[in-house]
């Protein structure tokens, strides 16, 4: 197996497709033509409307070993993706390969449909049950974890092919314009499945509130959206946003906050600059730090990307920020500012980060804060997996934000549950260390010695500065050296790069 | 005179609590054996205390113990283990010099055997006794500071704690106590951890009625309670006008200092001194 730029030893193919080992950020540039997909006519007077999902099943020609998708905006309340998914499996498909923008645990109904042939595998995120399915071994073949983004570049470029994207609509109307803003089931952009739309040979939107042609605002347009069902509910609300999105009042996450607050307004707060937020425990406390600092400092921002929630709803209406670009909602403050607010901007995934494009939102942006679940004396970052092997998240935007942004913050405790957080080697490296600047914890911050500057600016602030290696060795002198995981040399999930490289692979995990 | 604006109490049988103690800036941290040890684990509390004082790094925070009550079998069990390891004992319901007696023998005697320097005491007032000695108390030689404790004197009055009124008297009465010895004065916790705005307005008050400090339940009370004890703008602006014109009386060898043509006593020159060194910690 080749060794590629982080180290790894890599397979030169997955599930019989060649894949080319990580050579460093930016270091394979991209060849070929878009995609495209397949060309229909829908001939004046015909209906759209089709009564079930079996109907529609049959109508656009499903058959085995095809590709299906779905987003993830309704996220742990998404009803769709288990209601198209049974209907498969009901109808005795076999071996159907699965490209969601993400899993959550609530599908946790398509793991006996691993084992029971209708999926051969999952090409996405996957948070929770059936990411430990497949550490498990439980999946036919390899799973494939791209970023958000680079999801969008495999679509775009070919390298994932959907044969039917089924998109959740929180409002349709009958001809197949679609947005997420209005509707019981509302979750604010419809942005990760705005490719699937445009590359997909058949696209079926499932909604639960159907309203009269034409529909308004319009996320998703009719020429893309071959048919349209409605059903009963495609989620529940409280799955999909959080009513109250609170600050954590851990003592640690507030430190680590305070200390992240410290080093953006060290390093890089000025008028016009840019951050990206999030809805982690800690990232919003930065969100809310950083705004009180902007007001009593007078500094405005020219936008911020999101992850939006009530905070960057009350930074965009204080005049502290112009422009908030919005690929995820998390609360209904987010919904109602991007319904309302034309200065809140609905981003499609290609826009915020493809790497083959000519140009994403996070090549624009200043500040990044992002979590993981590990990180390394090299700087490498995992997010994926936990210290046992075991995948439990996707990727998201954490390649995007990494490699587009000029100051990347990595927000870890030192330790969580007397296991380490920075430890010698990360257990599946999601992020390369290159692309990472700053790693900020309850007892201080580590810079990479690749960022003198950041180094400079930060001498003589609050913030204790550490070698990374120290930090390390005070995590191992609290928890002891970490104990590797136990896994056979079976590959079950192959991480990408956002270019389409092999980072590292994910082996299966041993029952107990 | 070392800052005691902060001090945290950490249960001492909970070892999560007790590693990450002085990350949090206080300026005093007291692994307690008192009141948050049940006491089927004195025992072990005990011994955590002892290895947590001598392996877990405590930043800048000043390391106390509270041990048990004179009145309870522990407390000089206490003090053996964790005496020579720690910075400050805090010692619960003193109601006499007497009791700081008894306790300044035996801690004599394991700071003889450990070759070690006398540790300070800051004994805790919590009895109307105590209170009606809290001037033999402060003046007693091991003390460096006066704290108190309402629950068991509104206790003892039979009032509510919300409503008791008195407890203004009793604060008065501990910082006047402290201050007649040169001690300092240490305000009680403020119980309501969620409630920032509301510490933020008792932590003001205590610094206004004479408290260096007082006792927080919460690490992140600890910033707000720093913030509160940080004298205003103009405070320091007065202070440094008063402390520049003492300054220069000095240097041209004049005996009064005057400031926009008022005199300025000695003490205002003090307390401007103090003010000034509040407000360069942070």
């Amino acid at each position: 197996m080749p060794v590629n730029a982080v180290g790894r030893d890599v397979p030169s193919e997955i599930n019989g497709v060649r894949m080319k080992p990580f050579a460093g950020v930016g270091k394979t540039p991209p060849e070929g033509r878009r995609a495209g997909s397949l060309i229909r006519m829908q001939p004046s007077g015909r209906s759209k409307l089709v009564d079930t999902i079996e109907e529609v099943i049959r109508k656009v020609g499903l058959e085995d070993g095809m590709t299906v998708s779905f987003h993830h905006h309704l996220r742990n309340g998404d009803y769709v993706a288990n209601m198209v998914m049974k209907t498969i499996q009901k109808m005795g498909f076999r071996n159907i390969r699965i490209a969601p923008s993400a899993f959550f645990p609530v599908h946790k109904e398509i793991v006996p449909m691993l084992r029971d042939g209708t999926v051969r595998r999952i090409e996405g995120s996957m948070n929770g049950p059936l990411g430990e399915a497949t550490s498990y071994g439980e999946m036919k073949e390899t799973a494939v974890l791209r970023s958000h983004s680079g999801r969008v570049r495999a679509i775009e470029c070919g390298e994932i092919h959907i044969d039917v994207a089924f998109i959740a609509a929180p409002t349709a109307d009958q001809y197949g314009n679609l947005n997420g803003v209005d509707g019981p089931s509302a979750c604010g952009p419809l942005a990760y499945a705005m490719a699937d739309a445009q590359y997909a040979d058949h696209v079926v939107a499932i909604t639960d509130h159907l309203v009269p042609y034409p529909a308004h605002p319009i996320s998703i347009f009719q020429h893309q959206v071959d048919y349209v069902v409605n059903v009963d509910k495609i989620g529940d609300p409280s799955g999909i946003v959080s009513g109250t999105l609170r600050i954590t009042t851990s003592p640690t996450r507030l430190k680590i906050a305070r200390y992240a607050t410290e080093i953006i307004e060290k390093v890089a707060l000025r008028d016009g600059f840019s951050f990206q937020a999030g809805a982690g425990g800690v990232s919003l406390a930065v969100t809310k730090f950083l705004g009180e600092l902007m007001e009593k400092k007078g500094i405005r921002a020219s936008f911020i990307n999101g992850g939006v929630t009530k905070y960057v709803v009350e930074m965009l209406h204080k005049g502290l920020v112009d422009v908030v670009f919005d690929g995820q909602a998390f609360d209904l403050e987010a919904i109602k500012s991007l319904k309302e607010d034309p200065n809140h901007i609905e981003t499609p995934l290609a826009m915020y980060g493809n790497p083959h494009s000519s140009g994403g939102v996070v090549n624009m942006i200043d500040v990044g804060v992002l979590g993981a679940t590990e990180v390394d004396i090299d700087f490498n970052v995992n997010v994926n997996t936990h210290s046992d092997g075991l995948l439990l998240h996707g990727i998201g935007g954490h390649q995007e934000v990494a490699a587009g942004t000029a100051l990347t913050l990595i927000t870890v405790p030192l330790y969580r549950y007397r296991v380490p957080v920075v430890r010698e080697s990360v257990t599946t490296v999601t992020t390369p260390g290159e692309v990472v600047d700053v790693v900020v914890t309850e007892y201080g911050a580590a810079v990479n010695p690749r960022r003198e500057d950041i180094l400079e600016a930060l001498r003589g602030s609050g913030v204790p500065l550490w070698d990374i290696e120290d930090l390390m060795k005070k995590a191992y002198s609290i928890c002891g050296k970490p104990a590797e995981p136990r896994t056979t040399d079976e590959i079950v999930a192959a991480i990408q790069w956002r270019d389409g490289t092999l980072l590292d692979v994910v082996y299966r995990v041993k029952r107990d | 005179m070392r800052l005691r604006r902060t001090r945290l109490y950490i249960p001492g049988n909970n070892p999560h609590y007790v590693e990450s103690a002085g990350l949090y800036g206080a300026d005093a941290v007291i692994l307690d054996l008192e009141d948050s040890v049940p006491l089927d684990q004195k025992f072990d509390a005990r011994i955590l205390v002892k290895y947590s004082l001598q392996n877990v790094d405590m930043g800048r925070s000043e390391k106390w113990v509270r041990i048990n009550g004179v009145d309870t079998p522990f407390w000089e069990k206490d003090l053996k283990e964790v005496l020579p390891f720690c910075d400050v004992i805090n010692l619960p319901k003193v109601e006499s010099a007497a009791d700081l007696n008894r306790v300044d023998d035996v801690m004599g005697a394991i700071e003889e055997e450990h070759g070690i320097e006398k540790r300070p005491v800051v004994p805790i007032i919590e009895t109307i006794r105590g209170l009606m000695r809290a001037e033999e108390i402060a003046a007693h030689p091991r003390v460096v500071a006066l704290a108190w404790g309402g629950e068991d004197l509104t206790a003892d009055l039979g009032i509510p704690r919300g409503k008791a009124l008195i407890l203004d008297h009793v604060r008065g009465h501990i910082v006047l106590a402290a201050k007649a010895h040169g001690k300092q004065a240490l305000d009680t916790v403020y119980s309501n951890v969620s409630d920032m705005e509301g510490l933020f307005e008792y932590a003001r008050r205590a610094r206004y009625m004479g408290f260096d400090g007082i006792g927080v339940i919460h690490p992140n009370q600890v910033e707000v309670v720093h913030r509160a004890f940080r004298p205003t703008d103009e405070e320091i602006e007065e202070a440094r006008r008063i402390v520049q014109a003492a300054e220069e009386a000095e240097r041209e060898g004049k005996a009064v200092v005057s400031l926009n043509g008022r005199m300025i006593d000695r003490p205002v020159v003090e307390r401007a001194r103090k003010i000034l060194r509040y407000a360069e910690v942070e």
